[in-house]
């Protein structure tokens, strides 16, 4: 619908500013029913529809955006006066249209719909002064339907009113300059910018963040495989060097010399053990302290098992000679008794006896020196061990605490070497930010002076479009008085 | 006031009374503080324009006497607030709206840290026509408020239970059994022809209003010998006032915990800021004032319908400090997580007082 009255009040408009347009509003031959929430609305407008043949009536989702319908009833309820709320809404229903009917509905329920009718005249009166002379109906959809029909006069009234395309278009008019003049300079493009400034703040923080949350990632994993680490070395000591006791608790007298070998052989292995599960667990802090940003090296620091001597079982001869003196004696009285006895039972058998008693005496003597010899051997190799293994324990402990340092040295080197890299991408972010920050505020002191200039111009439409409003609706109360 | 918060007042009362407080420097603050802990609870009763705040007040006030001593005094708070005061800030905070929750309404609801309660005043007029009728309609719509702000919220008709009906207006009460008059509308109601004279019939509707007349006309026809006062405690049974007020009392209570929980904060504040910290700091952790938190959280929880086992038995003290320490747990707000913590402190020390060992 594009007639000649809406040519000749866009030309008000564009003869000012030819920038200022187009209006962008359509006007559609409809009223629209609306209303605030529960006020009956729908009811209301289901109701208009077999009264008012020939008139569209529609509700506010049948509108496409950018359609103005040529008049607007706007439903509040009969319980309480409006709120502010309520008056925004009225705004926005009639922001295109200046035909506006304002009813209060559910009138056969509310006994003081009368004064909530009188109280919203003037509060939306007092909201905006254009609603000051709008007519207020009272209405109910039930029984009789009281005010229906008085509605649907007012409605066709209205539309039959002349000049009303050409006064709503003016509306829609000051609608759109006046929301030209209110939109603050920096509306578009501040949140722009502010989006950018969060932005390039949280880049920041969660780079520094990020860098305090390795080195103390750092500092805690170290010190828990410190602990861990030492922890199981000394265990592993341990129970290797339980074994081995156990094993010379149970040694035979061939077994001692090869005792020494077998010893180193399990040394050897310990140390292995030892430094496999060591490199394993730094390399998987290694890799969760750098997020795998480096890659794993191996240390130069290999474990070597400390030298044992052979056990010293061999140094004994002061002990061997006198255990020899005992076990000659010990054999001489057990010879000596045997004969005693044999003599004393069968007198004649006694060189005999003497003769069992010399070869029971020598048995017992070898076996006791041998016997004594093995037990001293024991003796000192169980304390051989224990020396050999404490001297383990303590070089594992050394070694252990050894690479857990130099793990450390190297983290940190790579720590400051990742921070130099987040540090870079930071700054490369953060200058991207703000090229972008310093156009958008280019953008908007552009667009700022750009509305300065136009700002004279809006102002001139808009009180030449006041003026040609006030004219019209001044001739159409003359009209109607 | 609750019970417990009464035990708790006196115990700060004689904490306030020793002669130290009255020696120190900044001893007054705690005098003030010990002073103001014994205010009446602030009910702020808030509305916009033309809901029905002040009936509602009236009906309250007539259902919900308040308690010998410092009570609570229920304050009218229209909404929106006159910008120029500062806002008013209550203990409980009561919004009462009609019809339909405005976005006035929801600011208040959401700025609100009190203990709240969501009246929908005017429910007899509810979806008038609709089939289920007004008061189903009211309910549903009460539930469904209360879905979506967490707040407690029921129908209430605030202007029955201020009704005063005589024996003239049952009369024409009665006379309209028989004959009924047009009830299509208000106006319709007043101008038929009806042989109830006019100045009655406009009495009847300026304080019954047309749905609860229904009902009143209902009750008659069933029992026809029904008299004034049992047709008024008939109707105020319909107003949902009962209702309403067990939330308050509920929120009321909630309101008393908040307060005791509020002074023992600021005590330990001025406690912090050198006046006295030992006294205070012994006396907030004493078993007297443990116990009476204790007491406070049971009265808020009882008012909110949790049973608390209350026995003296030791091993019920353990028990009971088991089960509220699982409750606290749970899912539960700020205000019941609280609560449990100080039944679970307040049950702790009885028992080991009891002789509860570990």
């Amino acid at each position: 619908m594009n007639t000649s009255a809406d040519r000749r009040v866009d030309e008000l408009v564009l003869t000012v500013d030819p920038g200022l347009g187009p209006l962008g509003v359509e006007l559609h031959d409809a009223v629209m029913v609306t209303g605030s929430w529960l006020a009956g609305a729908s009811t209301l407008a289901a109701e208009l529809k077999p009264r008012m043949s020939g008139v569209r009536i529609v509700e506010p989702e049948d509108l496409r955006h950018g359609q103005a319908p040529v008049a607007v009833v706007f439903v509040c309820s009969g319980t309480a006066p409006l709120t502010p709320s309520d008056c925004g809404l009225i705004q926005l229903a009639a922001a295109n249209t200046d035909a506006l009917i304002a009813v209060v509905s559910k009138i056969d329920v509310h006994q003081s719909w009368r004064e909530v009718m009188e109280r919203n005249r003037e509060i939306l009166a007092q909201h905006d002064s254009r609603f000051s002379g709008i007519s207020w109906l009272g209405v109910s959809t039930r029984g009789a339907a009281p005010g229906l029909d008085e509605l649907a006069r007012a409605v066709r009234k209205v539309r039959e009113e002349p000049a009303l395309n050409e006064r709503n278009r003016l509306r829609a008019w000051i609608t759109r300059l006046q929301g030209m003049l209110n939109v603050p300079p920096e509306a578009c493009e501040g949140a722009r910018a502010d989006e950018l400034r969060n932005q390039r703040q949280a880049a920041v923080r969660r780079t520094r963040s990020g860098k305090s949350e390795r080195t103390l990632a750092l500092r805690n994993r170290i010190a828990q495989a410190r602990m861990t680490l030492l922890y199981f070395s000394r265990k592993r000591v341990g129970s290797v060097g339980g074994e081995l006791r156990e094993d010379i608790a149970e040694l035979k007298r061939r077994d001692v010399a090869g005792f020494g070998d077998r010893v180193r052989s399990r040394m050897a292995e310990v140390v292995a053990e030892v430094e496999q599960g060591t490199e394993e667990h730094l390399a998987e802090i290694s890799a969760e302290v750098t997020q795998r940003w480096v890659a794993p090296r191996h240390s130069s620091n290999r474990p070597v098992p400390p030298e044992a001597g052979d056990p010293p079982v061999r140094s004994r001869h002061l002990e061997t000679r006198m255990m020899a003196l005992f076990g000659v004696f010990f054999g001489l009285g057990a010879a000596l008794t045997v004969s005693r006895l044999v003599a004393y039972a069968r007198p004649g058998l006694a060189p005999v006896g003497l003769a069992v008693g010399l070869v029971a005496g020598a048995v017992i003597a070898v076996w006791l020196v041998a016997v004594r010899g093995l037990l001293h051997d024991r003796t000192v190799l169980d304390r051989w061990l224990g020396d050999t293994m404490g001297e383990l324990r303590a070089y594992l402990e050394q070694w252990v605490a050894a690479r857990v340092l130099e793990m450390e040295t190297r983290l940190n080197a790579d720590l400051v070497e990742i921070d130099e890299r987040e540090n870079d991408k930071l700054a490369a972010r953060v200058g991207q930010i703000d090229s972008e920050l310093r156009e958008a505020a280019m953008n908007t002191a552009r667009a700022t002076a750009l509305r300065n200039r136009d700002l004279p111009s809006v102002h001139k439409a808009l009180t030449k479009v006041a003026e040609r409003l006030d004219v019209l609706v001044g001739s159409d109360e003359n009209m109607t008085s | 006031m609750t019970r417990g918060f009464e035990v708790f007042r006196a115990t700060l009362d004689r904490f306030a009374t020793r002669p130290e407080i009255r020696q120190v420097h900044g001893g007054q603050r705690i005098h003030d503080l010990v002073v103001r802990a014994g205010d009446p609870l602030r009910v702020a009763v808030r509305g916009r324009a033309g809901v029905g705040v002040t009936s509602v007040i009236g009906a309250l006030g007539r259902t919900l006497p308040a308690e010998d001593g410092p009570g609570h005094a229920l304050i009218e708070v229209p909404i929106p607030e006159d910008e120029a005061a500062d806002p008013f800030v209550a203990d409980v905070d009561i919004v009462v709206f009609a019809e339909a929750l405005k976005p006035e309404d929801r600011v208040v609801l959401e700025a609100s840290t009190a203990p709240k309660v969501l009246i929908l005043n005017k429910a007899d007029l509810t979806d008038p026509g609709g089939a289920r009728g007004p008061w189903s309609a009211a309910v549903s719509c009460c539930a469904q408020y209360r879905a979506e702000t967490r707040v407690p919220t029921l129908p209430l008709s605030a202007h029955v239970p201020l009704v005063s009906l005589d024996d003239g207006m049952v009369e024409a009460l009665k006379l309209m059994v028989e004959n009924p008059a047009d009830t299509s509308s208000v106006d319709a109601f007043v101008t038929c022809t009806h042989e109830v004279p006019v100045a009655m019939r406009q009495r009847i509707l300026h304080e019954l209003d047309l749905y609860p007349m229904g009902c009143a006309i209902g009750a008659l026809r069933q029992v026809p010998t029904l008299a004034a006062p049992g047709l008024s405690s008939l109707l105020r049974d319909l107003s949902g006032i009962d209702a309403v007020v067990n939330v308050i009392r509920t929120a009321i209570a909630q309101g008393w915990y908040r307060r005791m929980r509020a002074v023992l904060s600021d005590l330990r504040k001025i406690g912090a800021t050198g006046v006295l910290p030992m006294q205070i700091d012994s006396f907030v952790n004493s078993d007297d004032v443990v116990v009476a938190a204790m007491q406070c959280a049971v009265d808020a929880a009882t008012a909110a319908g949790i049973a608390v086992e209350l026995s003296d038995h030791p091993e019920d003290h353990r028990y009971r400090a088991e089960h509220w320490q699982r409750f606290a747990a749970g899912p539960v707000n700020a205000t019941y997580a609280a609560m449990g913590a100080d039944i679970v402190r307040g049950s702790l020390r009885l028992w080991r007082r009891a002789g509860g060992r570990a």
